[in-house]
């Protein structure tokens, strides 16, 4: 119910913003912004690169409001934009691994949901953490987007294949081969963990 | 089956999408292969770790920081050029395309369908040419006369020009067929029809 609102709510600052209310595109920004700054810095791990996209994606947005014909939700649309701004700005500077790691990483804190914390466990966590980031970085940048979208993100497969432009089938190959050279580079790690559990 | 397939339903089950006959056909092969298990749980250990939302934590204060840059740069952009385009510029290749199709219809039309002028001379209509002439010369009797005598010495001269050459054959004669009788053209076709048949 309160999920319906919030569409119907949206929906109505999307017309207001079409008939060229800047505040209501302004709010609509609000809304979504964090969630697309956070997918972009899935991608390219520098908080430069992904204050600028953000910023590029929801000017891109608004210059473009009148080709938005509600096929999907703002908020996949908004995505879409973003993520092949980013993708091509990826395959542009050929940085796909982002130089400005070191410098601009801010730590991640908090253990992982659901587990006892304890100085052994925090570490070994980061420690994966940091693996998997660095093995991430090192896919295909296209298996790294579908990756992205739908496991950190919690897209289906249909929302990753409108976004990335792709079939369904696509995107399930893409993730699965993903996951395969994952946990083949990370495997000492996987099992190892598993083995002091 | 090989295990390979069963790494992707993996994946897909992972993902939520795998179909129940599926599922039910992957549960069976897991209970008996031990490197499908293993690949199982190392794979639903990467998807907890890596499902983890990761990025720096940004404060409010850069949020409304953010917000504030926006405002500005929407603010800056024209309204105009930024909620449609010139009409010119929308329909720019429909516009190209019409006016090529308009040029080619006008080729096409005074290549090959030019209107004549009375004055005109087709250069391919002799029929046309010879009526004016025959036209003219009738209208005066000298001139007719004149243009007859030219008619016959040219003939002439074609028959002269092919005698100086060697003895005329029958078919050669230019006047031959000109100076037989009725008579003597029946017996003539009806020798090419027996000639034709056999």
């Amino acid at each position: 119910m309160k999920s319906m609102m919030q569409d119907h709510a949206e929906d109505a600052l999307v017309r207001a913003a079409q008939k060229g209310s800047v505040q209501a595109f302004t709010e609509l920004a609000r809304l979504h912004q964090e969630k697309i700054y956070h997918a972009v810095f899935g991608l390219t791990r520098s908080h430069t690169d992904a204050d600028d996209l953000t910023q590029e994606t929801l000017m891109t947005a608004y210059r473009s409001l009148k080709r938005f014909r509600r096929k999907c939700s703002f908020y996949t649309w908004l995505y879409r934009i973003g993520i092949n701004l980013t993708l091509n700005h990826l395959k542009r500077t050929k940085r796909e691994r982002g130089n400005k790691l070191l410098d601009e990483r801010i730590a991640l804190g908090g253990a992982p949901r659901g587990e006892v914390s304890s100085p052994e466990r925090d570490s070994l966590n980061r420690e994966l953490q940091v693996k998997i980031r660095d093995a991430l970085d090192a896919l295909p940048l296209a298996y790294r987007a579908a990756f992205n979208l739908v496991v950190t993100e919690g897209m289906t497969h249909g929302q990753a294949g409108y976004i990335l432009g792709c079939s369904e089938n696509t995107v399930s190959w893409r993730i699965h081969k993903a996951r395969k050279m994952l946990q083949a580079s990370l495997r000492p790690y996987l099992e190892e963990e598993r083995d002091e559990l | 089956m090989s295990c390979k397939k069963f790494q992707k339903w993996l994946s897909d089950q992972i993902d939520g999408v795998l179909s129940p006959r599926k599922e039910r056909i992957l549960q069976a092969h897991l209970e008996n292969c031990a490197s499908c298990r293993d690949y199982s749980t190392r794979l639903s250990k990467l998807q907890a770790e890596a499902a983890n939302p990761e990025g720096p934590r940004l404060s409010p204060e850069y949020w409304r920081e953010f917000s504030r840059r926006l405002e500005r740069k929407l603010s800056s952009v024209d309204k105009g050029k930024t909620h449609s385009a010139p009409v010119f510029l929308r329909w720019r290749w429909g516009f190209i395309v019409a006016g090529l199709v308009v040029l080619c219809a006008l080729v096409v039309r005074f290549a090959f369908f030019r209107p004549q002028k009375p004055g005109d001379v087709y250069p391919l209509s002799h029929g046309e040419t010879l009526a004016r002439i025959d036209q003219e010369v009738s209208a005066d009797p000298g001139l007719e006369n004149l243009f007859d005598q030219a008619i016959l010495d040219s003939i002439d001269e074609a028959v002269q020009g092919v005698r100086g050459i060697g003895p005329l054959e029958f078919g050669e004669d230019p006047l031959f067929l000109e100076s037989l009788t009725d008579e003597e053209i029946k017996i003539f076709e009806a020798e090419i029809i027996k000639e034709m048949k056999s």
